[in-house]
């Protein structure tokens, strides 16, 4: 009688075993994070186009810079130039909140580094201009692939 | 003569209570201090709600950020705010 007993015993427990060993041995059947697989591939002609536009941005900088007043005066229509461009090279992600999360830190980051890149040159300290330049390439080439995730996370084109 | 006692003492007994709780109320009143005391102030007039950029208003661009960024980086901090971002974007 007793060594039934412990025979079931002995069964139960190791089928509880088996099961707490699966579990944790086991793998997750879908991903838990939303993150894509793969993160895409920064597109060449996507900071192409990027670097261009602040190209643009920069020399027409230099020139209102002579003029301070004048280039106050016209933040209100440089931004909204500014804001169609964004549109027009992102599409509707500029309308989302993490997209504009993103586009808020790229915004912050790049009037900081140009008004350093202002006062380098200046000064004409050549060193210290070149280094902000490297940091405003890297700068654009972060905020390329930070967009292009976003746009692969949320499924648009 | 004990039962008049009695019966006045009925009658005066609530009229003395509240006395006292009147003039408690006053002290207690006057014990605030000119912080603490409301002032009979005009209510404030309805203030029109500031308009929210929506839409491609609301895109943040470079230039919202530039009047800060004039006014917070000087020559005199300028490699002190370089390696302060320098910090960020290596984050």
């Amino acid at each position: 009688m007793i060594a039934r007993h412990f025979t079931r015993f002995g069964v139960f427990m190791a089928l509880s075993a088996a099961c707490f060993a699966g579990l944790a041995l086991a793998q997750p059947e879908g991903r838990t994070d939303d993150r894509p697989a793969v993160a895409p591939a920064l597109d060449p002609s996507l900071l192409q186009r990027v670097q261009e536009l602040e190209g643009a941005r920069r020399t027409a900088r230099q020139a209102g810079l002579k003029d301070p007043k004048a280039w106050e005066a016209n933040r209100a229509q440089r931004a909204s130039v500014h804001r169609q461009q964004l549109a027009t090279l992102w599409g509707s992600v500029v309308d989302r909140i993490d997209g504009q999360a993103r586009l808020r830190l790229h915004a912050d980051r790049m009037a900081r580094l140009n008004r350093m890149l202002d006062l380098a040159e200046q000064k004409g300290e050549r060193p210290l201009s070149a280094t902000i330049r490297a940091d405003i390439a890297a700068e654009l080439a972060r905020h390329v692939r930070a967009m292009q995730q976003l746009k692969a996370e949320a499924g648009l084109p | 003569m004990k039962r008049a006692l009695a019966v006045l003492l009925v009658w005066t007994a609530p009229l003395s209570l509240a006395a006292c709780k009147g003039e408690r109320s006053e002290r207690v009143a006057a014990s605030y201090s000119s912080v603490t005391r409301a002032t009979e102030r005009p209510l404030p007039t309805r203030r029109e709600p500031q308009a929210v950029a929506v839409g491609s208003d609301a895109v943040p661009v470079e230039e919202d950020y530039e009047a800060r960024a004039a006014s917070s980086i000087t020559e005199a901090n300028l490699p002190a705010k370089l390696a302060e971002l320098e910090r960020e974007l290596r984050f």
